[in-house]
């Protein structure tokens, strides 16, 4: 009710739209101590209400009302929302109390009373005549309760076998089937994740570059096989004259070769670099005395044609990838 | 309460006695296969032998479950008796099975409603003669239903509804607090408010809004199955020695709009 009255007038004030006024209701127009002690005032307030809560709802008195004018009152001197917020909560409180008043109101002719009822019952049955010492009532005082209230309830009967008729043994197969739900569950999480994670990581790509590498091994063992062990032209072993991209790949795989050890590539008398696989016995050697370089190779599209142009390469050493071949040539 | 029988097609087998509805014809697939419903077509592709177990089943089921006196769900009834059957058949099974609780066992089968909806109940068609108990409870349920029936009491005569904090500070007069185990009923708070419950008995609700919770404790739709808000006013009564129940207005008024209603309900069955 007191936020009602004084909502208008806010709406209005706003209404004026200038930045300084605005400004003004962003900055606390309040005092901090002004405001502590009207949140102090709303404190007490709703901690006096809550501790003479019985006198308030009580139909026969008036001091609800005057408890929501004394709200009124307060309200007056609120301009920032945290103190608003404790008039609502206060608003809340009487508005409730209200309805518990409006319910206490005695219309009847006998009031029913909780605790009237209960002393009656305890005086009726639970009592034979001795004074109901620490208010224990003993397990069979509320078995003859329960006895004598049973015919007011249509229970079902408790179902007992008769020996024999029926097989018991349900609790068990229960058990035994939540506990084996539970143990699948178990098993089916630890054994299936890593399996997964580590399948993700060794496939395709890893296992497609391996075995295309140990592809051009093979090729370069055949190549030096029929040059009768001299080591081979590099650019005519690498080049693929029909496929830029081909070629590249080439010398990508050939890199893996001479990383592991299985290839070595030197230039030769005329300072044009040629390719040897290496023996095994050899690798051993070479491996500890020879320190491995590392070389970047760069080749670009005109390189590459003038690489074909110069060699006079016809054919590539290199077959096509199986997959690659034709497409690859053509986007290059 | 009573429900009729409706010509089936299967029922001829019945060793029930079925009065009137023995019309139902010697073999569906000719004269009602036109008002066959979906679940009766279901059923009939079950044969009759096979019929016949799966209602027995279900008697023998729904007679177990009730022991602990826990609304019984469809959903499980379906898992655990009909299994591998089409669910279709559940009414027919169902409806078979509620007469042969009625015929034989004097027992009743209820649905819930609302919220509850699939869940069902058993109560007693009839009344035990309170002069002459013919029925031995175990103690246990004895003394929870003494518990019960003031609790339904004071939930009945405070208007329907009660909130915990009265019910608790009416409740400690008899010795019970929610936080003390109680030396007959042990967790009480848990008994009231997680048993009863869950049976149907009570309705724990919290009210909306509300910060520390507050509940409001009402009837559950099995109290309202098993008693009734005469028999309630009856023993409020014979607590406070009056012979005439009518000086509570509106508890007399509220009973009485309850058998207007039971009335009406039965008439339109």
């Amino acid at each position: 009710m007191a936020s009602e009255e004084t909502d208008p007038a806010c709406d209005d004030e706003i209404d004026i739209i200038d930045v300084e006024d605005n400004m003004k209701y962003l900055k606390p127009l309040q005092d901090e101590k002004e405001r502590r002690e009207i949140r102090h005032k709303y404190r007490t307030f709703i901690e006096d209400m809550e501790r003479d809560k019985h006198d308030l709802i009580n139909p026969e008195s008036d001091s609800l009302n005057e408890r929501l004018k004394q709200a009124d009152e307060l309200y007056k001197p609120v301009k920032m929302t945290r103190e608003a917020a404790l008039d609502s909560q206060a608003l809340v409180l009487i508005a409730n109390m209200g309805r518990q008043k409006a319910q206490a109101l005695n219309t009847e002719f006998v009031k029913f009373q909780p605790v009237e009822f209960v002393e009656k019952l305890v005086a009726k049955t639970f009592l034979c005549g001795n004074v109901l010492e620490d208010r224990t009532i003993s397990t069979e005082k509320w078995c003859s309760l329960g006895k004598a209230v049973q015919p007011s309830f249509k229970r079902c009967p408790p179902f007992r076998f008769i020996n024999g008729s029926f097989e018991r043994g349900e609790v068990q197969v229960r058990k035994e089937r939540v506990k084996k739900i539970k143990e699948k569950d178990n098993t089916v999480d630890k054994a299936t994740v890593p399996v997964q994670v580590q399948r993700v990581q060794d496939t395709d790509k890893m296992e497609a570059t391996t075995a295309e590498v140990e592809r051009i091994f093979a090729k370069l063992q055949e190549c030096y096989k029929i040059s009768k062990n001299n080591p081979l032209c590099y650019f005519e072993f690498v080049t693929n004259p029909f496929s830029f991209g081909q070629t590249v790949e080439n010398i990508f795989y050939v890199s893996f070769l001479v990383r592991d050890g299985l290839v070595k590539i030197f230039l030769d008398e005329d300072k044009l670099p040629v390719i040897e696989p290496i023996e095994n016995k050899e690798a051993e050697g070479s491996d500890k005395s020879e320190k491995n370089k590392q070389v970047i190779v760069s080749l670009t599209p005109a390189d590459w044609k003038e690489i074909v142009k110069t060699f006079g390469i016809t054919d590539c050493v290199i077959p096509n990838r199986p997959s690659a071949g034709v497409a690859k040539k053509n986007k290059k | 309460m009573k429900r009729t029988r409706q010509p089936s097609g299967k029922s001829n087998q019945d060793e029930l006695p079925s009065g009137s509805q023995s019309q139902a014809s010697q073999n569906p697939s000719q004269s009602q296969a036109t008002s066959l419903t979906q679940a009766e077509k279901a059923a009939a592709k079950l044969d009759q032998k096979e019929l016949e177990l799966k209602v027995n089943d279900l008697v023998q089921y729904l007679l177990i479950m009730d022991q602990k006196k826990y609304p019984i769900k469809k959903v499980d009834i379906n898992k655990v008796v009909l299994k591998d059957t089409s669910n279709k058949a559940f009414p027919l099974v169902m409806k078979r099975a509620s007469e042969k609780l009625a015929d034989i066992f004097g027992i009743d089968v209820i649905e819930l409603q609302d919220k509850q909806k699939g869940s069902y109940i058993l109560i007693s068609k009839y009344e035990i003669d309170a002069d002459k108990p013919n029925v031995v409870w175990p103690e246990e349920d004895n003394t929870r239903m003494g518990l019960l029936m003031i609790i339904l009491s004071l939930v009945f005569m405070n208007n329907n509804i009660m909130q915990d904090s009265e019910m608790w500070h009416t409740l400690k007069k008899l010795g019970i607090d929610p936080e003390v185990p109680h030396e007959t009923f042990g967790d009480v708070k848990k008994l009231i408010t997680s048993e009863f419950v869950r049976q149907g008995y009570l309705e724990y609700i919290r009210q909306p809004q509300t910060d520390p919770s507050i509940y409001d404790f009402k009837w559950g739709q099995r109290a309202k199955a098993e008693t009734s808000k005469r028999n309630i006013l009856h023993f409020v009564s014979q607590m406070y020695d009056v012979s005439d129940p009518q000086q509570w207005t509106s508890q007399w008024q509220d009973k009485e709009n309850e058998e207007e209603m039971e009335v009406s309900q039965a008439n339109s069955n």
